[in-house]
């Protein structure tokens, strides 16, 4: 030791020579201990860097004022400030003092330790010192953003910050992740085109997937649309690429009808329950036409938007995949009529739910959207007929819709159009009804401009005499191909005009006897903000998307959402595709609106970061996981019964000497460090590894000392 | 770095060999340093007397205010002018040279 | 004349944020990567950025450290100063004939130092600031530049070998550096070259290129950055703070007469972020931005608009007819109101910026024989379904490369490259990412740096 080091002085030094216990000594110690014991009598040498950010720091607080001030803790060899720390050049200095000044322990002052803590552990550990011999210390969002009009204070804060950070760093341990086999398969949840685009991905990088499917057919919603923009192509047909190529490839297992009741575990190796809806009809059965006819049950068609109505015995659309039919066991009343026909024995209303386990490495949420739902009363939606969404309208354009393609509304044709944008996104508060949960939908919803805009222009191919009225805030045609569609409308001799949010358009039915059974009045900033009356026969409401709702799925794998309620990623930059739970991405609109090529993009990155976590079959999990003192704890029980986490903490019995106690065992792969049994050991027995009671101790020591006058900053 | 006769010679053999290979680009340049230094003396000695804004330098030195900016700028790149305030109006900010402060 | 051949799984040429995600995204699934960039450092346009919508992180914090993990990354082979001449077929694969430009500077050896850079006596326009500011003829690119290696530049050199007096480690500076040829040899390819912005100065009547004051969202980009040529935003005519800032929007994109159809997807976001940036650094500043449509489609982007008008920046729906230079160089920006009965104004700034729009900045159709589109990115013909796949097979296109993006499609995009890559390489030859080591072997046997 080279300075006398106060806060080392009460640290109970650990003792690891010998074993008291005698069974299961592998469990309580390892090869970390072993490593620690092994440097355990060297001194400590820190190096402290301070980062400029490029002046995000450095124009508030004075970083080599910090630095200056660093340099007087004792174990502090040397002290730094650079301009940008995570830059190369900034991590080449920490690897020169590691190797040339000997600094053992390495304190960096910068952004949120969430941007780049993992980017230095790197460095420090190219530069040859254990990674987990490093401190990171937030003086950016913890101070220079939020403190920039206190530029002293702010000097002051970094230096108290940055103490706390060399202290801790002082009782730094080495750690070592654990590493754990992964299992080479990956589970989709979601078998639109973002799922079935990742599960193709990951399938053909040699590992083995399970697409869960939760309807009883593949493709999501684009199945639901008649041309899709911007490459006027049969919807189904770019549906159909994708899922004939999932069939054919062998490592794809898919599940339809199935959801997740259950899941545990950790990247590598999930343990999943899975609950599949029997289809209660057979792939052959050869009466569907005969048996729907005799099906006394009639409900709305949730694959027309309920603009049409179907039977309980039913095949959502004409060529989807798996192609059979199924029983909808929700309202099938069993009465036995469709068993009368076809082939015997093709139907057994008798099936039940199928429930079994998988385990795999990584999961893929793609859960997707539901449209926008509008309020009953909404721009007339629920109350006037000739109002409806835009998912509808695909469907009534669609040949296989309710009308067969034909432009008819409520039994009479259309021929003249209004088209509502932003129905149910860029919502204001105050103006627009909340959702359930007290909030508006504040956000763009993206595709419904150019969906909207290619819808009409479908419209006058199809039916030219059609007239267009288009009440939008901003067209937002922002996708390669998409502007086309905003150019052909102006064309096309689409009438638009422009509102406020603040001012939603008033939609009402027309009085009796009026040529056109709607009234829409909009203030149109586009001609003098004046009040222009649209009569037309048919209102479309351009409604946004909402995330699927997946609370269970939500709660079953710890993910978290968004304000905006769609799932969330750890960062838009630097991990957009991943969640903050190891192991489990997302891909496609469950995590934000998007387009189909969006969707497909989002997929294919997703089943990037799957390959990368599981290709080698070997994972790495963070070592800031509980740690017992075998010695201090008495196996009260504590933890184990406070611990929120399945499997992570347990007491097991030992013997020595003919004497039997217990002791809690931690799982290091359950554990997620979160600390409860800390709290609550009566022993002060557990330490979260990289976080102990003794390094908080000597932070909060640190944090209370006196900072010396700087000079004037 | 010190630098022996011998090594001396040798680079400015090689340095007379590639300005025979790049004779246009190299006079353009010189050119270029030869006004570069010109200006730079201007501005340097108008600094002398003091703090100064950029419309101040260019009324004094006869310059363009646009040209005065990238000079200044240069300079204060390069560790020879510092920004030390504002002027009056808070619409421009002054510079000086730098007294042996390096960037 | 080429003797040194690479073997690697992929090849990706370009080195700005796509081609540096690219790269990482296979070279952590142990595929084996060559990337080639045209300049002497990676980066691309995002290293030049002041902070990035939608989070507001400074560029280089999220920029930087992906540079030095590409550079240290022991599956990624970095090649900078370089071009792909020529690309032939090569059983399933392609042999890429690679270009080494010499940068008269042993990247070996080089440390970084600048000391060549303080001793010569040449000072010109650096690109880096977009002329703002200046740099020397021996200069390293950027204070993050990636190798953090000097470059002498020919062009301006005056040959007066103070640069190589300065240098204090032998035979680092070498003007007898020759260009040299190496072969790659790779299974597939990414084409990751990047957008270049629509010049500033092609519409006429607004005057950018002949009024000091009229400038570019990049060259705003500059003065807003930390490392940037001022220090502080002041206008380029004279060193003013401005006080009254105005934006025009789709300068450059939705254009016919430009032959730019299409929206560039960025400008909206890019301006509004200045705006807020502006309204921090400059509080007594106006600032006004004038738009056709506001396009915030992105997630948390329509909030971030939000944000930014109730901050008080004005945004205003009109037609920028023309800008005029008035006295001081200020200038006059006459504007058709269009929410106001299409009337015309003339409005009062000191500063403009125009909002500029994405071009592509290589045209891939002579060299790797794939096709563009009309738009002149490159092709992506199964749109929905295989996004990132050119008209060639094997052949790749992630991020700007292939139509106007941000930072957060672009790295999604770059994934999905990768994806499709590693799908190309297993159904052709193959090739098993365990096998990574050994191949990784062979490139340190063949290496291709100067000696
Ligand atoms: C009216 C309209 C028109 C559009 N037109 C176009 C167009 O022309 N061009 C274009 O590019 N884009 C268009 N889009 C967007 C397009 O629909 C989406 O990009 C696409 O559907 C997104 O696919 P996805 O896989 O993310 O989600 P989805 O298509 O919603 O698929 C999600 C799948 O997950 C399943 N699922 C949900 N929850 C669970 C669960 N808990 N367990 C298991 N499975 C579950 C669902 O059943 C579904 O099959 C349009 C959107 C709308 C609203
Ligand atoms: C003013 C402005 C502000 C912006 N602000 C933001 C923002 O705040 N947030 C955000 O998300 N996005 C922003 N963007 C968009 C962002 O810049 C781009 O999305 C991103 O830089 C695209 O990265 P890229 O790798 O595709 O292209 P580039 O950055 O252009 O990189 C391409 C690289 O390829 C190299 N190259 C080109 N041709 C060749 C060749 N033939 N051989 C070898 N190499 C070659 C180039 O030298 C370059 O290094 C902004 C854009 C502009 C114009």
């Amino acid at each position: 030791m080279t300075e006398p080091n106060e806060e080392n002085k009460e640290k109970d030094v650990k003792n690891n020579s010998e074993e008291p216990i005698t069974v299961h000594v592998d469990e309580l110690k390892d090869a970390v201990e072993k490593e620690i014991a092994d440097a355990g009598g060297e001194d400590i040498k820190i190096g402290v860097y301070v980062c400029q950010c490029g002046g995000n720091i450095s124009d508030v607080v004075r970083t080599d004022l910090v630095a200056k001030e660093l340099e007087k803790f004792p174990n502090v060899v040397v002290s730094r400030d650079f301009i940008f720390m995570c830059s190369d050049s900034g991590q080449e200095l920490i690897k020169k003092d590691i190797q040339e000044k000997g600094i053992n322990r390495v304190v960096v002052g910068s952004c949120s330790p969430f941007l780049h803590e993992t980017t230095f552990r790197k460095a420090v550990s190219s530069g040859g010192l254990n990674p987990y011999l490093y401190t990171h210390v937030g003086i950016r969002e913890q101070d220079s953003w939020v403190h920039a009009d206190h530029p002293k204070e702010a000097t002051e804060l970094a230096v108290h910050l940055m103490e706390a950070g060399v202290a801790k760093a002082r009782l730094l341990e080495p750690l070592k992740p654990t590493e754990i086999k992964a299992k080479k398969h990956a589970l989709v949840i979601g078998g639109g085109i973002a799922g079935l685009q990742a599960a193709l991905s990951i399938a053909k990088a040699d590992l083995k997937v399970t697409i869960v499917e939760k309807s009883h057919f593949l493709g999501g919603r684009v199945a639901q649309w008649d041309t899709v923009f911007p490459t006027d192509e049969d919807a189904r047909a770019v549906l159909n690429r994708v899922i004939e190529e999932v069939l054919a490839n062998p490592n794809i297992t898919i599940h339809t009808g199935t959801e997740l009741i259950a899941a545990k575990g950790y990247i590598g190796e999930f343990n999943i329950r899975l609950r599949q809806q029997p289809r209660g009809v057979s792939e052959d059965f050869d009466g569907l036409d005969e048996a729907i006819k005799v099906c006394p049950v009639e409900v709305p068609d949730e694959f027309n938007f309920g603009l049409s109505k179907r039977k309980a015995i039913y095949r959502p659309y004409d060529g989807c995949v798996p192609s059979g039919a199924v029983i909808d066991w929700e309202h099938c009343t069993k009465c036995g009529e469709c068993l009368k026909v076809g082939k015997k024995g093709s139907i057994n209303l008798d099936e039940t739910p199928h429930e079994f386990d998988i385990t795999v490495g990584a999961v893929v949420v793609a859960t997707g959207f539901d449209p926008y739902e509008p309020f009953k009363g909404e721009f007339g939606y629920g109350e006037i007929p000739e109002v409806i969404t835009l998912p509808q309208l695909e469907r009534i354009l669609s040949k296989d819709g309710p009308t067969k393609g034909k432009l008819e509304v409520n039994g009479h044709p259309v021929h003249n159009i209004a088209m509502i944008h932003c129905v149910g996104s860029r919502q204001k508060e105050g103006v627009h009804k909340p959702q359930p949960d007290g909030k508006v939908n504040d956000y763009c919803s993206r595709v419904c401009c150019t969906a909207t805009l290619s819808a009409a222009k479908q419209i006058h191919e199809h039916f030219p005499d059609t007239n267009i009225f288009d009440l939008y805030q901003d067209i937002r045609t922002y996708g390669r191909g998409h502007e086309d569609y905003y150019i052909n409308a102006s064309k096309n001799g689409v009438t638009f005009l422009r509102y406020f949010a603040e001012e939603i358009p008033e939609v009402t039915k027309s009085p009796e006897g009026e040529k056109n059974p709607v009234m829409v009045k909009v203030k149109d900033h586009l001609t003098w903000g004046y009040e222009v009356e649209v009569p037309v026969d048919l209102v479309v409401l351009a409604v946004g998307m909402m995330p699927t709702p997946i609370q269970d799925l939500i709660g079953m794998l710890k993910v978290s959402q968004g304000n905006d309620r769609f799932l969330l990623e750890v960062h838009p930059k630097l991990r957009p595709v991943e969640t903050a739970i190891a192991g489990i991405v997302l891909a496609g609109t469950a995590q934000g609106p998007m387009t189909i090529r969006e969707a497909s993009y989002a997929g294919q990155a997703a089943a990037s970061k799957v390959i990368a976590m599981l290709i080698t079959g070997q994972v790495e999990l963070e070592p800031f996981v509980a740690k017992i003192d075998p010695e201090r704890c008495e196996g009260s029980g504590e933890c184990v019964k406070y611990c929120p986490q399945e499997e992570a903490i347990r007491l097991e019995t030992f013997t020595e000497d003919g004497r039997t106690f217990q002791r809690a065992v931690v799982s290091p792969a359950n554990c997620n460090g979160c600390g409860v049994c800390v709290s609550v050991c009566p022993n002060r027995a557990i330490n979260i590894q990289g976080w102990t009671l003794d390094q908080f101790d000597a932070m909060v020591e640190a944090l209370a000392m006196e900072v010396s006058v700087l000079e004037d900053a | 770095m010190t630098i022996s006769k011998e090594e001396a010679k040798a680079i400015s053999e090689l340095m007379i060999a590639k300005r025979k290979e790049h004779v246009e680009t190299a006079k353009a340049a010189q050119q270029l340093v030869k006004e570069n230094n010109a200006i730079r003396r201007k501005l340097k000695k108008a600094l002398k007397s003091g703090p100064h804004t950029i419309p101040q330098l260019a009324e004094e030195t006869g310059m363009e205010t646009v040209d005065v900016l990238w000079h200044i700028a240069a300079m204060e790149k390069y560790g020879a002018v510092i920004e030390v305030g504002m002027d009056e109006d808070e619409e421009y900010y002054t510079y000086s040279l730098a007294k042996g402060v390096k960037k | 004349m080429t003797n040194k051949r690479l073997h690697v799984d992929a090849l990706v040429v370009g080195g700005g944020i796509a081609g540096m995600q690219t790269s990482l995204d296979l070279g952590d699934q142990g595929y084996q990567v060559a990337l080639v960039e045209k300049t002497a450092s990676i980066g691309g346009n995002m290293v030049q950025l002041s902070k990035v919508f939608p989070t507001l992180d400074c560029a280089s914090c999220i920029t930087t450290p992906k540079m030095s993990s590409v550079h240290h990354h022991d599956n990624i082979k970095l090649l900078t100063s370089s071009e792909v001449q020529k690309v032939t077929p090569h059983g399933d694969g392609f042999i890429a004939e690679v270009l080494l430009k010499p940068t008269y500077v042993n990247n070996d050896t080089c440390t970084g130092c600048q000391k060549c850079e303080e001793a010569c006596p040449v000072d010109i326009l650096d690109e880096y600031d977009y002329g703002f500011n200046a740099r020397r003829a021996a200069y390293i690119p950027f204070p993050t530049a990636i190798p953090y290696t000097a470059v002498i530049d020919m062009d301006h050199c005056i040959f007066c070998g103070q640069c190589i007096k300065a240098c204090p480690v032998p035979d680092c500076i070498d003007f007898n550096m020759q260009p040299e040829v190496i072969e790659i040899e790779t299974s597939a390819i990414v084409i990751s070259t990047g957008f270049k912005v629509t010049p500033y100065d092609a519409k006429e009547e607004y005057g950018a290129g002949k009024f000091r004051n009229v400038i570019d969202g990049l060259m705003m980009e500059r003065l807003l950055a930390p490392t940037g040529p001022y220090g502080h935003v002041l206008r380029p005519s004279d060193g003013k703070l401005p006080d009254s800032i105005a934006y025009v929007q789709c300068a450059g994109s939705r254009d016919l007469t430009l032959g730019v159809p299409y929206c560039s997807r960025v400008c909206c976001m890019y301006a509004i972020k200045q705006a807020m940036l502006l309204a921090g650094a400059l509080p007594m500043a106006d600032i006004t931005i004038y738009y056709m449509d506001i396009r915030t489609f992105g997630k948390q982007y329509e909030q971030f608009y939000q944000n930014a008008k109730a901050m008080g920046i004005e945004f205003v729906k009109a037609k920028v007819a023309r800008i005029t230079e008035v006295e001081n160089q200020d200038l006059n920006v006459r504007v058709e109101l269009i929410d106001e009965n299409s009337q015309v104004v003339e409005r009062h700034h000191d500063l403009v910026v125009l909002s500029v729009g994405m071009l592509p900045n290589y045209d891939p159709q002579a060299v790797f024989s794939i096709d563009i589109a009309e738009d002149k990115f490159v092709e992506t013909p199964y749109y929905h379904n295989s996004p990132a796949a050119t008209t060639r097979p094997g052949i790749f296109a992630a991020g700007t490369a292939a139509g106007p993006m941000d930072i957060v499609d672009t790295i999604v995009t770059a994934g999905s490259a990768a994806a499709d890559v590693a799908a190309y390489i297993q159904s052709h030859n193959g090739h098993k990412a365990e096998t990574a080591v050994e191949t990784q072997t062979t490139v340190a046997e063949r290496s291709v740096d100067h000696d």
